[in-house]
């Protein structure tokens, strides 16, 4: 044997199997096992020390003619996290090559199939390895109800996860199945899957979170309140669930407070657009407006295609008096999304200060046919309709908004609005009919 | 007898510090991971060395043993494998003197007394697969080897069974030139096959006695996925306790001859813990592969993943808490605090330091210049609180816990937040943005009718434009092709190169050529045709230019294709005055 030396004379104590094959041996050296240098590479590479790796296993490749199993599948895992996945499918395919039996090697062929997009294939490997796999695999069962996700096979999909669930705490399984139910519209399945898991993982933030913003959806903002709050208590600065928590407390009036949340949010993520359009909201809503529009343009820019900073960004330039600028960030809203009414409306408020009437009365008729029922869209649909000299057609608007308001409360100063703009029309009605008698008049 | 010079004024600053300096060796050329360190009173007489695997680099430097006393290294001894962990422990109870030294390294384990040599222990052979041993036994038996019918049995069975099953002398023959493989089947043929297992890591497990020292148990991680269980005495397998997996790292608690429970931890992450005479019971599955393992607060365990979490388990396997590490983990060890009864957790970021944690609470940080690679704690010369780190430079640094040390006030930053002085800026009101206000709302019909008609007018002149280049059937795709000019030389002569780079995907198009022009210069050759340019690879073209007069001229370089009025890319380099000829 290669070291003999260090036996130091006792090797009498050593078992009889290995004194035979080391008396036998003596003469040849003993051959390396293809293995033996396996921990290196793994210790190198969880320390993301990669090129080093790199070289070891190159080394290991040349030694083993590329018969080490191991080896392969690193230099496949480091070649995906450099995202050569075409590469790491080779590398993966050379360790199924060398070992057909080890499940981990099927598995990570068909996660570079997955991340390469030929979902097919990558669904056939996946159930090759559920196959194989001597027992339930959580993992596998979670990528083939991915994989059936894309299909669009949601039935399939959701028979998969639930399996997944049912072996494993892990989040990710859990959150696949609640957002398939969500597709479906089975909110209540979803909100059980996300209890399900936070009981068996109540620190996850993740699930805290992504069931919060179902409540939030679902309009039940007390529990939202809740998970957000849960999830914060795990880690304070997971702006995914500051957000939502303190657009909670914006809508209940507590800028200063929700403000502040926004503050430890902005450190993770300071170039998030909606972010800065809550932001801005918030000075709005304390009446600061120099630094609503500051914060508001910073969010239009981070994203020029959004329709709510612009659609905010107006609104405030309508408060300040600068129905130019308001007019320009609203046309951006309009282009934004053409099918929301309120940025038609605005728009039209905004041109009809601009003394640009027909313009005003274009935008309106849009948002009236987008929102019939809205009586903000009624009253100034018919303010418009009026100062253009339609009568007819406002007076038409305005009964309309009776009928609205005989349904639904109207805010006491539409329905002000509206009274005022009646018994304007009337009196212009009876001064017109007086015209027509004064006419009759003449011409009799 | 103190073997550590000990530095109390080595750096600045240290009085709010719970960390005494007393080694930096920058040259001490260390290339070690984590367990390959270790400090033990190798020879009983109570000044405990410091003891360290070294992985050498690469063909230049083998792998050794290096013994430091101090910073000072005073043995060493050179391995032919690479050491995976180095442990030490006493054969006896309460004897000092009975310390040995484990290293495994290849496929045995090496132990040394008092740094001697004193026992190789071999991990027994794994069983061959039966048709390969019967194929080379017939081959031992033969009175001439026929190598050609030996090599096709065996290329046979490798595509048969695949080659993880094979053993590495038929994988080492058949990789071999036809023309060698003779003399090396003759060389092992009548050999009986075996197949060599491998070392992954080591540890030990204490005996039956909780008084130090104590006699324990040597823990042997195999490549075949078990765990040996060898007595300190005979060296001989007491148990073997199945895994399935090779083990990254192993963590023994509580006493071998008791309920003592080792914790394995495996190369895709798998944690579990088995005891004598038990299955493993796998506990859970680690979002990524561990980088550390080590003892969390008496039996509990901590890990330290790729994903930079540390994760903290109770004995049963629960997961007790998580969190997200500033960086990238390199090593975790634990540290225990005598004087106030706490067990810290220290882990080295790259980036950070050595951050210290009780539980999840970051405690302290000890900034270093380098990343450090691994960690050990433990006693050094006569000091019973040294913390060796081993730099990724290959530095040595060791640092001594102050008596005075108290860990009970929390560190008020939390290394994560680092970045709390990102700061939350609001802009101010600016006289500009107040005079724009104060023009709108005066004006802002003639403003909106002025922005109106500028937009139509923009429109217009773009739809015109449009029209035009419809009309006249030109293309007006992107050009794929760009150039780049640069000037080289002094004058009056100039060499203008240009690269000329094809970035579409294909080929590029047929009859291009470049055209240079300037009224002010010579320019040789004034046209260049241009090959077909391949995707891609910059195709560098020289043209030679000397301007006429006094004045600096700008050259225009174009790329046009025949036939084609307007060239397809412009670019223009400037030719500055040349000085006047110098009198050499």
């Amino acid at each position: 044997m290669a070291n003999n030396v260090l036996s130091n004379g006792r090797i009498q104590h050593a078992t009889a199997a290995q004194r035979l094959s080391t008396d036998k041996a003596k003469k040849v050296p003993d051959i390396p096992a293809i293995e033996s240098r396996n921990w290196l590479l793994h210790r190198h590479y969880t320390r993301h020390e990669y090129k080093i790796c790199k070289i070891l296993i190159q080394e290991e490749l040349t030694r083993s003619n590329g018969h080490n199993e191991y080896a392969n599948y690193l230099q496949g895992l480091i070649m995906r996290k450099e995202g050569k996945i075409q590469d790491s499918l080779d590398c993966f395919q050379n360790a199924y090559n060398v070992n057909s039996r080890n499940v981990n090697n099927v598995k990570q062929i068909a996660k570079s199939l997955y991340l390469l997009g030929s979902h097919n294939r990558a669904l056939e490997a996946y159930l090759e390895a559920e196959r194989i796999s001597a027992i339930p695999d959580w993992e596998i069962l979670y990528n083939i109800g991915e994989c059936y996700t894309r299909f669009d096979k949601r039935e399939e999909a959701k028979k998969y996860l639930k399996k997944a669930v049912d072996l494993t705490k892990d989040e990710m399984p859990h959150i696949a199945l609640a957002k398939l139910y969500i597709m479906d519209d089975q909110v209540t399945e979803a909100v059980g899957v996300y209890t399900s898991a936070l009981d068996g993982s109540p620190q996850s933030e993740n699930i805290a979170t992504e069931l919060g913003l179902l409540y939030l959806k679902m309009g039940d903002t007390q529990r939202a309140f809740q998970q957000f709050g849960s999830a914060l208590a795990q880690s304070p600065t997971c702006s995914k669930a500051l957000l939502p928590m303190a657009s909670i407390m914006q809508t209940h009036r507590d800028y200063d407070v929700a403000l502040s949340k926004y503050k430890i949010a902005a450190q993770t993520i300071p170039e998030s657009s909606a972010l800065w359009n809550n932001v801005g909201m918030c000075f709005y809503g304390k009446q600061k407006f120099v630094a609503a529009i500051s914060c508001l343009k910073r969010a239009h820019y981070l994203n020029p295609m959004a329709l709510y900073p612009a659609c905010n960004l107006g609104i405030v330039f309508l408060t300040t008096g600068q129905p130019a600028s308001a007019a320009t960030y609203l046309c951006a809203a309009v282009s934004a999304g053409p099918m929301h009414p309120s940025p038609y409306l605005l728009l039209g408020l905004a041109l009809r200060q601009l003394d640009d009437l027909e313009a005003a009365e274009k935008a309106l008729t849009k948002a009236h046919s987008l929102a019939p029922q809205d009586p903000l869209v009624l009253i100034n649909y018919a303010i418009i309709l009026d100062a253009k000299g339609d009568q007819k057609r406002a007076a038409d608007t305005l009964t309309a908004l009776t009928d609205v308001s005989a349904v639904i409360n109207v805010d006491p100063e539409v329905a002000e609005t509206a009274r005022k703009l009646t018994a304007k029309l009337r009196r212009s009605d009876n001064s017109k009919d007086e015209n027509e008698r004064i006419l009759n008049d003449d011409e009799v | 007898m103190n073997g550590l010079g000990i530095d109390r004024h080595g750096v600045g600053g240290l009085g709010t510090s719970r960390w005494l300096e007393a080694i930096w060796e920058p040259g001490a050329r260390i290339y070690c991971l984590p367990g390959g360190l270790e400090m033990l009173d190798i020879s009983g007489d109570g000044d405990a060395r410091f003891i360290v695997a070294d992985l050498g680099t690469g063909a230049a430097e083998s792998a050794k043993i290096r013994v430091f006393k101090g910073g000072d290294q005073i043995t060493e001894h050179s391995m032919i494998d690479p050491p995976c962990g180095v442990v030490g422990f006493y054969s006896e109870n309460g004897e000092p003197q009975s310390a040995l030294l484990a290293v495994g390294a290849g496929s045995s384990v090496y132990i040394y007394k008092n740094m001697r040599p004193h026992f190789k222990y071999c991990l027994p052979y794994m069983d061959a697969h039966p048709k390969e041993r019967e194929i080379w036994h017939r081959a031992g038996l033969e009175e001439e080897l026929n190598v050609l019918s030996l090599s096709d049995e065996l290329e046979l069975l490798l595509k048969e069974l695949g080659a993880a099953t094979i053993s590495p002398r038929t994988l080492k023959f058949l990789g071999m030139d036809v023309s060698l493989r003779f003399s090396f089947a003759e060389q092992y043929r009548r050999i009986p096959l075996s197949k060599a297992n491998a070392v992954t890591t080591i540890d030990t497990i204490r005996k039956d006695s909780w008084n130090d020292p104590a006699s324990s148990c040597l823990l042997i991680g195999t490549e075949s996925g078990e765990i040996l269980v060898l007595d300190s005495r005979a060296f001989s397998v007491v148990d073997k306790l199945p895994l399935g997996w090779p083990p990254v790292s192993l963590l023994s608690t509580g006493l071998w001859a008791g309920d003592g429970h080792i914790i394995a931890i495996g190369r895709d992450g798998k944690l579990g813990s088995v005891r004598k005479g038990c299955a493993l019971r796998l506990w859970d599955k680690l979002s990524a592969p561990a980088v550390a393992l080590t003892t969390l607060a008496g039996d509990n365990a901590a890990v330290a993943a790729m994903d930079g979490t540390l994760v903290g388990f109770s004995k049963k396997g629960i997961k007790l808490w998580q969190l997200q590490l500033p960086g990238i983990a390199l090593d975790l060890i634990s540290l225990p605090v005598l004087q106030s009864g706490l067990s810290l957790l220290a882990v080295s970021v790259a980036g950070s330091g050595v951050l210290l944690y009780d539980g999840k609470f970051h405690v302290d940080s000890i900034k270093t210049a380098e990343p450090i690679s691994a960690i050990k704690h433990g006693r050094m010369g006569q000091e019973e609180r040294a913390m060796a780190m081993v730099t990724i430079g290959g530095g040595l640094n060791v640092k001594i816990l102050k008596r005075t040390a108290d860990f009970s006030v929390k560190a008020s930053t939390n290394p994560t937040m680092n970045s709390n002085n990102n700061r939350f800026t609001i802009p101010k009101k600016t006289r500009l943005f107040v005079e724009q206000t104060i023009r709108e709302r005066s004006e802002a019909a003639k403003i909106h009718n002025a922005f109106q008609s500028a937009f139509l007018r923009l429109r217009l002149t773009v739809a015109r434009k449009a029209v035009e280049i419809l009309a006249t059937n030109q293309e007006f795709r992107p050009n794929p092709i760009t150039l780049e000019a640069s000037v080289l030389g002094l004058g009056p002569n100039y060499l203008i190169k240009i690269l000329v780079t094809n970035i579409s995907d294909g080929l590029s198009d047929t009859e291009l050529f470049l055209v240079c022009r300037d009224e002010n210069a010579d320019i040789k050759p004034r046209v260049i045709d241009l090959p077909l340019l391949p995707s891609g690879i910059p195709i560098p073209v020289s043209v030679n230019a000397t301007p006429r007069g006094k004045i600096p001229g700008k050259v225009h370089i174009m790329l046009c294709k025949m036939g084609k009025v307007k060239p397809i890319a412009l670019t223009t380099v400037v030719l500055p005055v040349p000085e006047d000829d110098i009198e050499v």
